[in-house]
């Protein structure tokens, strides 16, 4: 065999061959994404056989509310759906139309348990520190909103008694527009801290202080 | 889908890293014939050099291999020459003139002169020369002189492997090494070869007296001269079943510095052979060199952009760890699900590449009959010399680039 000639359909060939498992291995990373987007799928159908169990449960329990003040219905499965939701935006990227329907729909949801829980809070005392979050994840409009989201998360994970609902800012949707409306919501960050507004970065021992304030008149209350 | 730089990086280098790796299991399958060393018919007259720059301690043993040589006495001419060592190294060869080694002593002055010197003083129709830092199995001679048949080949490269590896670094140059050894192979049947390593590659002495000695001016000798054999049009052979062994630095600095004259000489000489980059030149100038670069650009720029990408997490990291006073405790618990186990193309085709450099280094462990286990020392490998690869060849480019002389040490590492 003479070795000095180039074979050109060897290099074809193996050109060919290249591409093809080039683009096996992007299709299988692919499908796995699209397995994912249909779990997401799955957990929208199933949170919507929940809200509409947990309407008929705060039907049933609107009649005796202080029975169940220590339940919290579906906040878990909204934060779970929540970590997902950010998973999914960071994959897709956050033009993505699945993600942006997703996003809106989580929205309402979570208006939905927020009002639950304002109304178990005046109708039965139930004591939690509810706190509405409005970011954005444009780092332009604002760039000190991962910490802001990072504060919260320490929040959470340190204080048992504390819900989060988080809001993108760009969220076009009624419900949405009319919760910004009613607190006066324009810029991110917006933290909203049991009805009190504060614009801009809350540091962390802010929030802490305002949750142990908020404990220890629940406390108060309790005694008196 | 999200396109940012590192993945591009990322998809470009397993593209092209595919193409060469199926490129190279290709061309092996169409010569599965010619991977043995066929039968030596003659006994052409070789003098085989060791050049000894303060080797006290190495050099019995190189001197002990020699001898041991399954090659006719007479035919095998060995030959010593101490470099003006300031220890015992010449003392020790005087030792071995009465089995017939020939040593002689002079005032130190490199290397290439030293061969030149050796030259000077060779009698046989081959000329190899050892480092007295390897030695050479029994029958890697005869091995590598039965590729002498055809009138254009003018050299002939071992097998060459990591001796009695010791420490992790040396482990990983033994994996390194077995790699070369598949590589070597491939470029052989490429007609590609362009590096005679110092370590018992064969020549054709009258190459030399055509086209001179080796040249002093090159940190890199036996990249010199393989690719002046390739631009004068000749070929370069390779025998897997010559082994002979070296011994690697064992630690990071002595390393460092000899990566630092390879890849620096490296670019020296293809500079000054720039006309083989050309489909003239065959495999050699259409891919192999260019890829040689091409590899080598996409792993620095990989290296470079995963040393910002790393301090820029770590800084984010802190500024995240800042704002809540470092009370990180409950933040640490990390999230299990398997939903979050980011598995994308890339981590397919990165476990691809993996499976390919593996099949490669058995098909190296088999063909040179190593029988070393090295399923750990692989993943050592895996996870180590990837960055230090980069890591070299970044500061060789920058020496290259400033111009900044490397000098041998106090050995010839």
């Amino acid at each position: 065999m003479d070795r000095k000639k180039i074979q050109k359909t060897k290099y074809l060939a193996v050109f060919a061959t290249t591409t093809l498992i080039f683009f096996i291995g992007i299709i299988i990373g692919g499908y796995f994404s699209n397995l994912k987007i249909e779990k997401i799928y799955d957990i929208e159908n199933d949170l919507k056989i929940n809200i509409l169990g947990t309407e008929i449960q705060y039907q049933i329990i609107a009649k005796d509310p202080c029975k169940f003040v220590n339940s919290t219905p579906l906040i878990e499965e909204l934060h779970e759906m929540g970590t997902k939701l950010d998973y999914m935006e960071n994959a897709l990227g956050k033009d993505n139309k699945e993600v942006l329907n997703l996003k809106e729909y989580y929205s309402i949801l979570e208006i939905r348990q927020w009002l639950l829980e304002k109304d178990m809070m005046q109708k039965c005392g139930s004591k939690r520190t509810l706190v509405l979050y409005f970011y954005s994840n444009d780092k332009h409009q604002c760039p000190e909103c991962e910490e802001q989201g990072y504060v919260l998360t320490y929040a959470r994970k340190n204080f048992d008694n504390i819900n989060i609902y988080s809001f993108d800012i760009d969220t076009k949707n009624p419900a949405v527009d009319t919760v910004k409306r009613i607190y006066g919501v324009t810029i991110a960050p917006t933290v909203i801290i049991n009805e009190k507004k504060q614009e801009g970065f809350v540091t962390k021992d802010q929030i802490v202080n305002i949750i142990l304030e908020q404990m220890s008149s629940f406390a108060n209350s309790t005694k008196e | 889908m999200h396109l940012d730089f590192g993945t591009i990086l990322v998809y470009v280098m397993s593209y092209f890293g595919l193409f060469t790796a199926l490129f190279f299991l290709l061309t092996l399958y169409e010569n599965k014939k010619w991977v043995k060393t066929p039968r030596v018919k003659n006994f052409p007259s070789v003098t085989i050099a060791v050049p000894a720059f303060n080797e006290e301690n190495n050099i019995r043993l190189t001197i002990k291999s020699l001898l041991k040589l399954d090659y006719p006495k007479d035919k095998l001419d060995i030959i010593v020459i101490d470099d003006g060592s300031i220890d015992n190294t010449y003392n020790i060869a005087k030792e071995y003139e009465k089995y017939g080694v020939r040593v002689f002593t002079k005032r130190n002055e490199g290397k290439g002169e030293t061969l030149n010197f050796a030259l000077r003083h060779a009698k046989g129709e081959l000329f190899g020369v050892l480092d007295a830092d390897s030695w050479v199995n029994r029958n890697a001679l005869k091995k590598l002189v039965a590729y002498f048949n055809d009138p254009d080949i003018m050299a002939v490269t071992p097998s060459l492997k990591i001796g009695k590896p010791k420490s992790l670094l040396q482990k990983i140059q033994a994996i390194e090494y077995l790699f070369g050894i598949f590589l070597r192979k491939i470029f052989a049947f490429l007609n590609s070869i362009h590096v005679t390593p110092g370590p018992f590659s064969i020549f054709r002495k009258s190459f030399f007296d055509n086209n001179g000695g080796y040249r002093t001016d090159t940190l890199t000798e036996d990249i010199e001269i393989a690719l002046r054999i390739q631009s004068k049009g000749y070929k370069i052979e390779n025998s897997v079943d010559a082994c002979v062994f070296t011994r690697g630095p064992a630690n990071f600095k002595p390393l460092l510095k000899q990566r630092l004259r390879w890849y620096k000489g490296f670019l020296d000489n293809l500079l000054n052979y720039k006309s083989l980059f050309s489909s003239k030149h065959g495999n050699l100038g259409l891919f192999i060199l260019p890829g040689s670069l091409i590899s080598v650009g996409l792993t620095v720029t990989l290296l470079i952009y995963t040393i910002f990408k790393l301090s820029q997490n770590w800084f984010k990291t802190l500024t995240l760890w800042y704002s809540i006073g470092f009370d990180i405790k409950k933040m640490l618990i990390p999230n299990l699900d398997f939903f979050y186990f980011n598995l994308n193309s890339i981590t397919y085709l990165s476990i691809f590449m993996l499976i390919l450099g593996m099949i490669m280094i058995y098909i190296a462990k088999a063909i040179s009959r190593e029988k070393a286990r090295i399923k750990v020392n692989y993943l050592y490998y895996m996870l180590i010399y990837m960055p230090l690869f980069g890591f070299w060849w970044m500061i060789a480019i920058y020496y290259k680039i400033v111009g900044k002389k490397i000098k041998w040490g106090s050995k010839y590492i």
